[in-house]
């Protein structure tokens, strides 16, 4: 029943006067009929012209056909994005072979794609705004004259990297599949790997005027229902203009803002993201983007690495061991010195201090300054060897670590005991396995430093312990970052133990899963 | 209400209780009479453990009757009540400022000597404000997470002085003087009470009364016997008539386990791990005092609450320090009568309001 024919008793009751409800009703309508496919082919040829801007964007093929000898249509594609052969095979040629002698003119695309189209997904829409989106996602529409619908046929064939190795997050024995841009491939590695009926991907608009499409992986029945529900409101609300990924849209739907550690984890390994998802969290996947964010995570899965059950458990408990120690260490290490040094020279041997007086004898920059300078050059060195091509990359790191610090340290502007320092937290700094976690870990370090150098060990105490309040109170989509540890869950992660495998029945209750083992 | 109280679980709030329960026992305010005439601190600190342990059950038991999660249930709306629950707001407010005094002597003279203690309460002061006006949920957690660090450091300093301690200093034991016992743990109180009254404050928070109420239980046991552990650590170091004048004990007993071992020395690295815990038991005091004004006066949002009273304990710890004679007279007073602070106002609270029987129509 439409709006406008109900009862004024019945709208007056919605708190609404009649006569604006009916105004409404009707805008609405004809608003619809406006998004509607005109059956008149001349009327839908110049809607695409002129939406396409087909005067000056000559990537829009209208290819007009004759249907059967008959009925006149157009296939509609974007060059580039649709595969050529495809149509001309599986849509023109039986376009001209069909029969549709006595096919009414309103039945004919539905006649046509039962009898003629030898494609697997096709679609029919009487919607101008799904033609448009789908000639813009590579597939083609066909439209007739003297019907008001479409056949959309998936005829996307554009050229997208290979699924290649993952360049950040190296391992040694587990897979060595990375995510590509290209979303279907990644539902795809995703797939091949959890090959189980209720693994759900569900494709969605990511929202704004792009039309980037996005994914969202769960396992249903096991994932929380309403961390689904939360994270699809939170998606819902994205109206962006921005070309979308996955730090933009975790920023677009994460809770503290300023917070410089990251809610979500970014990771290139499908093996990874399916883990996640076994474990009841969300696989977030973004169209052009190479890279799958998951949702909720903690502190332990920024500090786990993706083959850390790969391997035994002595050898993976000394390796975790080591790489809690090497974060700690990188952390905390500078600020110590720089306290003990400045504030606490008591606190050092007399053979240390010695080695530390006799380093800095030449050296003009005050210590504080030298270290921060330092941890400063370590970045840039760092950032430089990101952004420039693989071999180059290598040789700048290189060229930084040994050069850059010899000369520095033969100049007089850093000291021996203060480039070993930054070296070794350095060093610490890299076996933070996720690369967001090593970035926040940095600039913490400075902001210790600091603290450390106003007012030694109270400063590192008063920052150490507001920097550890902020991480207790933050949650990654309603899950405690600190979790398991505070609070404490039933199935324990050991941050420097790794526990035993065995047959588990399900995913942990970290993350506050729907269904969890016992 | 904006109470920024949070959910949390048993350990969490028995993680709290503990360390509070551990700061607070550790840092009496003014121990003297303590070593009078031998040392009863570790007696006091475990008499006094049990006696607030007691008032704890019958708290619970009286919410268990009468129904409701916390204190505030118990106070209801009398008027009464509601004026009993400012000493106890007050018995908060001198727990929390116990522990930072306690410190900031040995930061003051020993690690900055020289510093002004203004400069040193700034810093503790802005980690207060953080820790209340982020609430009880993340008071908890932090406790929890530091609770395995300031264990290990606290087991670590207690047995790496093993070889500097001597059974003969702990005698003379003050067992025969019960009148001094007595007056001693009735002070304790305002050691041993206050973690397991901050807990009641907060017990919304608990999953239920029997989470609140196990919660206590493990906390004041396992804290009550770490202090007691540790004052007897040192009164096994120190002989009493030292410790009757010496500023920060805790901490000399650090340094001579340094002075033993040169390679190590960790004691201002301790010592400041230790802060950590001080403070974090400061901030859960004074939260908890802060939910109790604002549940009972009615008071929308707690964190102005929580920042005024943060600011007012650092403020009185400073003014016990610049030494003003009538400030310092009244804080003893109260230190010495923590039994009336806390012993009077909460029977009277558990005690249930008579109904008045309806008049019968004539």
């Amino acid at each position: 029943m439409n709006c406008w024919r109900r009862s004024p008793k019945e709208t007056e009751s919605e708190g609404t006067p009649p006569f604006f409800a009916r105004r409404k009703a009707r805008k609405a309508h004809i608003r619809r009929e406006e998004g509607k496919i005109p059956k008149d082919l001349g009327k839908n040829r110049t809607w695409l012209e002129t939406l396409f801007r087909a005067a000056v964007n000559t990537d829009l093929i209208l290819r007009p056909l004759r249907v059967g000898g008959r009925v006149d249509a157009l296939a509609v594609s974007m060059n580039g994005m649709a595969d050529d052969k495809q149509i001309a095979d599986f849509i023109l040629r039986p376009a001209f072979r069909i029969e549709i002698e006595g096919v009414p003119a309103g039945r004919i695309p539905a006649y046509f794609r039962a009898h003629a189209l030898a494609m697997h997904e096709t679609e029919l829409t009487d919607e101008r705004q799904t033609v448009a989106s789908a000639i813009l996602e590579g597939r083609t529409a066909i439209l007739f004259d003297g019907a008001g619908e479409a056949i959309l046929c998936d005829t996307r064939g554009f050229v997208s990297r290979p699924v290649e190795k993952p360049e950040n997050e190296m391992t040694i024995l587990g897979p060595k599949e990375a995510f590509t841009e290209n979303i279907r491939t990644n539902v795809t590695l995703l797939r091949r790997i959890l090959k189980r009926p209720d693994f759900v991907c569900e494709f969605r608009d990511a929202g704004g005027t792009n039309g980037t499409k996005l994914v969202l992986a769960y396992l249903d029945g096991t994932v929380n229902p309403s961390l689904l529900d939360e994270v699809k409101r939170r998606l819902d609300a994205i109206s962006t203009d921005m070309r979308l990924t996955v730090g933009r849209v975790e920023q677009l739907i994460e809770d503290y803002t300023y917070l410089p550690l990251p809610q979500m984890l970014k990771t290139e390994r499908p093996d990874r993201a399916a883990s996640a998802v076994l474990d009841g969290r969300i696989a977030l996947l973004v169209e052009g983007c190479p890279i799958a964010g998951v949702l909720p995570i903690t502190v332990g899965t920024l500090l786990k690495s993706g083959e850390d059950l790969d391997m035994r458990q002595p050898v993976g408990t000394i390796v975790q061991t080591i790489r809690m120690l090497g974060a700690i260490l990188s952390t905390y290490l500078p600020a110590y010195f720089l306290a003990l040094a400045l504030h606490h020279p008591g606190q050092l041997s007399s053979e240390i201090l010695e080695t530390v007086i006799a380093s800095r004898a030449m050296v003009f920059l005050p210590l504080w300054m030298e270290m921060i300078f330092l941890l400063l050059v370590f970045q840039l060195v760092r950032e430089a060897g990101l952004r420039v091509p693989g071999s180059i990359g290598h040789a700048i790191g290189i060229i930084g670590g040994l050069l850059l610090g010899q000369a520095a340290v033969s100049a007089n502007i850093v000291s021996t005991v203060v480039l070993i320092i930054v070296a070794l937290t350095g060093l610490g700094n890299f076996v933070i396995p996720d690369y967001s976690a090593q970035v926040a870990t940095a600039y913490y370090r400075i902001l210790l430093c600091i603290a450390a150098t106003l007012a030694g060990l109270l400063g590192i105490t008063v920052t150490g312990l507001c920097a550890t309040a902020i991480m207790c109170s933050v949650k990654s989509f309603g899950v405690p970052f600190f979790a398991p540890y505070a609070p404490v869950t039933k199935h324990r992660e050991h941050l420097f133990f790794r526990t035993r495998i065995g047959n588990r029945g399900g995913p942990s209750d970290r993350s506050n899963p729907q269904r969890r083992r016992a | 209400m904006n109470l920024r109280m949070g959910a949390f679980g048993r350990q969490e709030a028995a993680s709290a209780v503990l360390l509070a329960m551990f700061f607070g026992g550790c840092f009496a305010f003014d121990s003297r009479a303590l070593f009078e005439n031998g040392n009863a601190s570790w007696i006091v600190e475990i008499v006094a453990c049990l006696q607030a342990l007691l008032l704890f059950e019958a708290t619970v038991w009286a919410l268990r009757v009468r129904g409701g999660n916390d204190l505030s249930a118990l106070i209801g709306d009398s008027k009464l009540k509601k004026a009993l629950a400012a000493p106890l707001i007050l018995a908060l407010l001198l727990a929390a400022m116990q522990p930072l005094e306690g410190f900031l002597i040995p930061i003051t003279q020993f690690v900055f000597a020289g510093s002004k203690q203004v400069t040193a309460c700034l810093y503790l002061l802005s980690c207060l404000f953080l820790l209340t006006v982020l609430g009880a949920e993340t008071i908890v957690r932090t406790a929890r997470i530091l609770l395995p660090v300031l264990l290990v450091s606290i087991l670590a300093a207690l047995l790496s002085g093993i070889g500097e301690y001597r059974l003969d200093r702990i005698f003379p034991i003050p067992i025969g003087e019960p009148k001094m016992l007595l007056t001693e743990t009735g002070s304790a109180q305002l050691r041993a009470a206050p973690p397991l009254l901050a807990l009641l404050c907060i017990g919304e928070g608990t999953q239920d009364r029997m989470a609140m109420r196990s919660a206590g239980r493990i906390g004041a046991i396992a804290g009550g016997l770490l202090s007691a552990a540790a004052l007897f650590a040192l009164s096994m170091t120190f002989p009493y008539t030292q410790l009757r004048e010496m500023p920060a004990p805790f901490y000399r007993m650090l340094v001579e386990v340094r002075a033993e071992n040169p390679t190590l020395r960790l004691d201002r690295a301790v010592l400041f791990l230790w802060l950590m815990g001080a403070i974090l038991s400061s901030g859960y005091y004074i939260y908890a005092a802060c939910v109790l004004f604002a549940k009972t006066f009615g008071v929308r949002d707690a964190r102005p609450v929580a920042l005024c009273l943060s600011a007012l304990a650092v403020s009185l710890i400073l003014v016990l320090h610049y030494d003003t004679e009538t400030t310092l007279a009244v804080l003893k007073l109260l230190y010495r009568n923590a039994s009336l602070l806390i012993g009077i106002p909460f029977p009277l609270i558990l005690l249930k309001r008579r109904r008045r029987k309806p008049k019968c129509a004539v």
